[in-house]
């Protein structure tokens, strides 16, 4: 398994917010070109594992942590590992929709130049590149030098997901994205991440069952810090071996 | 019996309706008299004012008009205040060149870049303080540490300098408020494409805070303009404009020292002139005021 180029995997990984113990010795791996659904019940620590992958925990100065995160077999919380390059590779988008206060070309073109990136055609390409996979371009290809925030919430997380895609990152991460949306802009998003599995390894936090049915290849349930069940996600959702996932499954913890 | 004490019923209803109505009438009219009071002295000062300053802004004659900007007091003061003009302008350069960026980083600093704790409390509690310290303090801080400690010495540097130590609270506080304003998750978006916390400060933050920072650095030129106090010990007096950085080729007059020394002068045609200075400084800070307005609610409502 290990021979996959962007192999991302979790080994052990137990964290806390200061004395508070939010994941317990966590074990569970992300394959290349897979949708991979985090789900469980609010508090049980799904954003703080998805966010420990790309390192934005360390925001918090309280943040502690425990055990590995491996990424092409690499641990990214070794010293000396750039936090940088690692954001740079996996992408991430939020639960709310939050473009820059800039143009729809300076949104996409924000994280390829602060790569590096200056030529003009090139960055025009990224910005075309980026919209289409993200299924906006049709839709703003006139109004690039318009602000980002006249956009309608669902084209602005699709353009947070172009955004996203401009550094050409193996892997995406995303936080309950469709949370804040309207079942139409919800749709198409759950459609997007669907299509974008053929470039990208997507790992998808949610707690919404019918959701992950629907997008995922394989699930993680996480119930109060802890991994209770880690399987394909119609094995887990026909016969699932845990009582806590079931009855999170049919609704009766939520 | 029963129609009586009807009737009796009824009247007591339309007098405690009317007693109503009447407690209803008084409070409207004691609340429209103390508007009227509160707003009174703005107009009060503004037809003072403009009843004697009026035609040495507004005129044609010779000697009002852009001519009374134009022109040096000259002998006897019986020209224009170009002197105090032109002082005024240089003054605010000079402050806001450091006052302004001062106060930005360090709320940069402080909110961005350290832990709520003791070190932010006391970096506030002091800018608190200092925005409660009386103009006059300011000035005889200025003489003592700028013009008698520091050996600057009377002149634009000393009173542009303690103009500036005067917008530091109103800068710091309103640029505070503004980055704390900016959602975290913008400055996760950035961080989260490979960012720096720096980058992420200057290209996303600092930007989505733009509007409430342009506000408060306007507020403050609006408010350290009209200030007299910290300049009489610190910049001088001039009838002409700073020729110097030092000694006393760099004294420099301003719109407010020159009101008020020309309205405590004897001399009858003066008193034209110190109302006209005041009419127009009174405008150059009302047309900063409205400026910070209209950007504080456009830019908001483009970005937000």
């Amino acid at each position: 398994m290990t021979d996959y180029e962007n192999y991302l995997e979790v080994r052990n990984l137990s964290t806390w917010f200061g004395k508070h113990a939010v994941l317990k010795n966590i074990s569970c791996y992300f394959e290349d070109n897979t949708v991979t659904a985090i789900m469980g019940p609010s508090g049980c620590g799904k954003s703080t594992l998805l966010r420990s992958l790309n390192r934005l925990n360390d925001l918090v100065p309280s943040f502690r942590l425990e055990g590995q995160v491996l990424f092409g077999g690499e641990n990214i919380y070794a010293p000396g590992s750039s936090v940088y390059d690692l954001r740079k590779r996996i992408g991430m988008v939020f639960q709310r929709p939050n473009p820059f206060p800039m143009s729809i070309y300076d949104n996409i073109t924000y994280g390829p130049k602060l790569h590096g990136t200056k030529d003009e055609d090139e960055l025009d390409k990224i910005v075309e590149q980026s919209l289409k996979k993200a299924a906006l371009w049709d839709e703003v290809k006139e109004d690039l030098d318009k602000p980002a925030l006249n956009l309608s919430g669902g084209q602005q997380q699709r353009l947070c997901i172009a955004r996203a895609l401009s550094v050409d990152p193996p892997v995406l991460l995303a936080d309950e994205p469709v949370s804040s949306l309207d079942p139409a802009s919800a749709a198409k998003i759950e459609e997007l991440l669907v299509e974008l599995k053929k470039d990208y390894t997507v790992i998808l936090v949610t707690h919404n069952v019918q959701q992950a049915f629907r997008v995922s290849d394989q699930s993680a349930f996480l119930y109060l810090g802890e991994l209770v069940e880690f399987d394909k996600t119609r094995r887990i959702l026909e016969a699932p071996a845990d009582e806590r996932t079931e009855a999170f499954i049919t609704g009766r913890i939520g | 019996m029963s129609g009586r004490s009807d009737a009796l019923i009824a009247y007591l209803l339309t007098v405690t309706q009317s007693r109503r109505h009447f407690t209803d009438f008084l409070f409207k009219t004691i609340l429209a008299i103390v508007i009227v009071i509160i707003v009174s002295p703005f107009f009060l000062i503004l037809i003072q004012v403009a009843s004697i300053g009026f035609w040495q802004v507004f005129g044609n004659s010779p000697g009002q008009g852009i001519e009374f900007f134009t022109t040096f007091p000259g002998v006897g003061l019986e020209g224009g205040i170009r002197n105090a003009f032109v002082g005024t302008v240089e003054l605010i350069v000079l402050a806001s060149a450091v006052g302004i960026p001062l106060s930005v980083f360090g709320a940069v600093y402080i909110t961005e870049y350290t832990e709520p704790g003791w070190g932010r409390s006391i970096v506030e509690f002091a800018s608190d303080v200092m925005a409660g310290i009386p103009s006059i303090v300011f000035g005889a801080f200025g003489f003592a540490f700028l013009v008698d400690f520091l050996h600057l010495g009377i002149g634009i540097v000393a009173g542009g300098l303690t103009l500036a130590f005067m917008m530091i609270p109103t800068v710091l506080r309103t640029t505070q408020e503004a980055l704390r304003a900016v959602p975290m998750s913008l400055r996760e978006a950035s961080l989260a494409l490979g960012a720096t916390k720096w980058s992420t400060t200057w290209n996303v933050t600092l930007r989505a805070a733009f509007p409430g920072l342009i506000t408060g650095i306007l507020l403050a030129i609006g408010r350290v303009m009209g200030e007299t106090a910290p300049l009489i010990f610190t910049a001088g007096n001039s009838l002409s404009v700073p020729t110097e950085l030092t000694g006393s080729g760099s004294w420099v007059a301003s719109m407010p020292y020159t009101i008020w020394a020309y309205v405590s002068d004897p001399r009858e045609y003066l008193q034209a002139k110190a109302h006209g200075t005041a009419l127009a400084l009174m405008i150059m800070v009302l047309t900063v005021d409205v400026v910070a307005n209209i950007i504080s609610r456009k830019v908001t409502r483009r970005l937000v």
